[in-house]
């Protein structure tokens, strides 16, 4: 079920009424109901990979479990192998099998030495990558004592499952999310407006933005051969703010609809094309992930206390990591390649903390040669997560950076102009929580207005139907 | 909360039911051709089933039998069958029916995104029992839901400035003018191209669909004419080989094995020239006029030969 269809629009709605009318009466009610409909939510993809959530969710509850009953470190560590293993090889499984072994036969190729091994035609079940990341950390956390396993096993199968954000994240820590559930929630007015905010936000980012930004996307990726280097780099520009749109929309609905049930969810998206570099964007662009990658991967690997040799290392590490994590194929571990390439200057040479005055209508000139710039390389960068191969991807590079990438685009000139306007936007609000957070205008009018025209947009301007992106890693 | 939540939605809620209102109240080609089929039933002689190539391209007043044209824009095979179902029984003069078959006619799946709402407006408007609708599905029940809004309005707008949503003729031939043909055909025919190329080449569905309707027009003493009607060249040279083939050679089959069943391959007939199409794969009025004429010439010389 999609956020953004007719079926999520009659489901929630349902779930909301019965969550705070008939299972508002007890902790163990609301999350005993919370774990049903996640379920019902899931099964509208495919029922038979609820088997996998809730295999999941019985192994990490009882190594909890085990973990804070014993005090043999032999045992602690064995324990936290069974996690790993478990958690890490069902995404072996389900989502890299084909690519290592495709990897390792291409490999030995090189040398002359060729092997017929049969590949396995296996469905990739939606929010494998999120769940196993939560559910990782929840063990992880407590094999390091940060937290304690809980004893409710109802309230652990709702925090592993929560509906929404069981399939594209935020990936919630249990020190954030599942002790939330460890309290009966109680309905709060302001946190209801403000979810409803990020709903319509959410909306707009996902329908009006990134769908209408997929068409020309497609249209230009799919022909690339045929474009001008000018096409093809407003092409990736497009596809920039077609994967923002699309996924932070996501974020934001999901993020909204928690609040809705009285849950706070960590902030995923924080502007993230007003970053003015690279290390920047990454505290901007799918926090929940880059701080997933920092505390559990970066920092046991030595973080930045270390030589600068090693630091290098490291964060190649995390970004190739991270590459990998978003799917199977090179193309994103090239793109990750890319990153670490530009962040690990940052770190080393500049200086990594910016912010943006309150005070100042418009950044200084500064910033935004250095907002240009990043964006630059973020979007050059975006071919490569796009691009089906490495090949096609260099090819479209070459194109874009030949000749051609000075005559007049064939893009929707329209459509540039907008998401401009769409920036500015983001800029006025980049103190905000979110775009659309706008508590501070006093008129009731004046917003009533903002939300109508935004609702207008969302149904009037919206386009085609897209799945999101992030659904398939 | 939820008060002010219901006041915010209330215009929301208020412009959905008076798009309900204007789907269930104003006539569009659905609920005309409905009306006008029944009121043909006792003497229509031929009918004409297709998507848009049959709508814009076979035109019943140039047929010497009564006929009429239930086409519609982008009806599949699916729908070709779920209306042959319910009419043809109801026809106690039909000789003769015609399918008309486009490259993708065949490997077409059933229920696929391409105009998905428009099976909500079989159902509705044309009272067809659609089993690809389930039960659960909301849209079963609100047409306007189906469609999308900018849609609706620009449906909408298209009312208030004609008068109606009527887009046909009484025997159900598509009106079009002269502002509908495309100058460069020629820059057009990769887009249409692109457009039709499913990449599927499993006819099994569709061949048995048009088995089904070929031996239920049998029982009755209907014949079948399948036609493949004239496309641009351009857009014909451009679509695979393989499939095209494979089309005639699925089509050439059910010929041979019913003998109430013929084949006419006009796609790239010497009769049509350019200046007969008004865009990659649709004729214009007079290229529709050609067209009909000479399946009417067919249909009679094979009518009277059995």
């Amino acid at each position: 079920m999609l956020f953004n269809t007719l079926d999520f629009a009659i489901f929630l709605p349902i779930v909301l009424v019965l969550y705070w009318t008939v299972f508002n009466r007890s902790l163990r009610w609301q999350n005993l109901f919370l774990v049903v409909v996640s379920y019902i939510f899931y099964s509208f993809w495919d029922w038979r990979f609820l088997s996998l959530i809730f295999m999941s969710s019985v192994v990490d509850f009882t190594v909890g479990r085990a973990l804070v009953k014993t005090s043999s470190q032999p045992r602690r560590k064995l324990l936290l192998y069974v996690s790993l293993f478990f958690n890490l090889g069902l995404l072996v499984v389900f989502k890299y099998f084909n690519f290592f072994v495709e990897t390792f036969v291409d490999s030995f190729a090189l040398f002359g030495t060729s092997f017929n091994v049969n590949t396995w035609s296996i469905l990739l079940p939606v929010g494998i990558s999120f769940y196993t990341f939560q559910t990782l950390s929840y063990t992880i956390d407590i094999y390091k004592g940060k937290i304690t396993a809980t004893r409710d096993p109802v309230a652990f199968f709702a925090f592993v499952s929560f509906f929404p954000q069981l399939v594209a994240g935020p990936i919630e820590r249990a020190s954030n999310l599942l002790s939330q559930f460890e309290v009966r929630r109680t309905f709060q007015y302001n946190k209801n407006v403000d979810g409803l905010r990020l709903i319509l936000g959410g909306l707009f980012k996902k329908m009006v933005i990134a769908d209408n930004c997929a068409l020309v996307v497609n249209s230009i990726f799919e022909n690339y051969h045929d474009q001008s280097g000018s096409t093809l780099f407003f092409g990736a520009v497009f596809f920039a703010f077609q994967i923002y749109g699309d996924f932070s929309g996501y974020s934001d609905i999901a993020i909204g609809t928690s609040r809705l049930l009285g849950f706070d969810l960590m902030k995923n998206f924080n502007f993230p094309y007003l970053a003015q570099n690279l290390a920047d964007f990454w505290r901007r662009w799918h926090i929940s992930l880059s701080t997933w990658f920092r505390d559990y991967l970066y920092i046991p690997l030595g973080g930045s206390r270390v030589s600068k040799g090693r630091l290098i290392f490291n964060i190649f590490v995390v970004f190739l990591v991270s590459g990998l994590w978003h799917g199977a194929n090179w193309t994103f571990v090239l793109w990750g390649f890319i990153h670490a390439l530009f962040v690990i200057p940052v770190i080393l040479f500049l200086k990594n903390n910016v912010t943006y005055s309150k005070d100042r209508r418009l950044p200084t000139f500064r910033q935004f040669i250095n907002i240009g710039a990043t964006f630059f390389i973020v979007v050059v960068a975006w071919v490569f997560f796009r691009a089906e191969t490495i090949t096609d991807a260099f090819q479209y590079l070459k194109i874009v950076f030949s000749e051609s990438l000075f005559t007049m685009p064939h893009i929707p000139r329209s459509g540039i102009v907008l998401l401009l306007g769409y920036m500015v936007l983001e800029w006025i609000q980049r103190h905000k929580d979110h775009v659309l957070d706008i508590a501070y205008i006093r008129s009731g009018s004046l917003r009533y207005a903002i939300y109508y025209i935004v609702l207008f947009c969302v149904f009037y301007f919206a386009g085609d139907l897209q799945p999101f992106i992030y659904f398939q890693f | 909360m939820y008060k002010k939540t219901i006041i915010f939605l209330l215009p929301v809620l208020l412009v959905w039911g008076a798009l309900e209102f204007f789907y269930r109240t104003t006539e569009t080609n659905y609920t005309y051709k409905h009306k006008q089929i029944i009121t043909k039933y006792a003497d229509s002689e031929i009918l004409l089933f297709g998507n848009s190539h049959a709508l814009y391209g076979l035109d019943p007043a140039f047929f010497e039998r009564k006929t009429f044209n239930i086409s519609n824009v982008s009806q599949s095979l699916y729908f070709d069958e779920l209306l042959f179902n319910k009419h043809a029984k109801n026809l106690p003069n039909l000789k003769a029916i015609v399918l008309t078959v486009s490259y993708f006619s065949l490997s077409q799946e059933d229920n696929t995104s391409e105009d998905l709402w428009r099976k909500y407006f079989y159902r509705q408007q044309m009272e067809l029992e659609v089993p690809v609708i389930s039960d659960f599905d909301v849209k079963k029940y609100s047409v306007s839901l189906a469609r999308r809004f900018n849609k609706s309005v620009e449906l909408f707008q298209e009312y208030i400035e004609k008068g109606t949503n009527v887009n046909c003729f009484e025997n159900g031939y598509g009106m079009q003018d002269a502002s509908d043909i495309v100058d460069d055909k020629e820059e057009i025919t990769p887009i249409i191209v692109k457009k039709h190329e499913d990449g599927l080449k499993d006819f099994t569905t569709n061949t048995k669909r048009l088995e089904r309707i070929i031996e239920a027009c049998k029982q009755n003493r209907i014949t079948v004419f399948l036609v493949e009607m004239p496309v641009y060249k351009t857009y014909y040279d451009s679509l695979n080989s393989e499939k095209k083939e494979k089309i005639t050679s699925t089509l050439e089959a059910l010929e041979k094995k019913y003998g109430n069943a013929h084949f006419l391959k006009l796609s790239q007939d010497a009769r049509f020239e350019a200046a007969d199409l008004r865009d990659a794969d649709h004729l214009t009025n007079k290229g529709a006029e050609k067209c009909s004429r000479i399946l009417n010439d067919y249909i009679e010389e094979r009518l009277e030969r059995n």
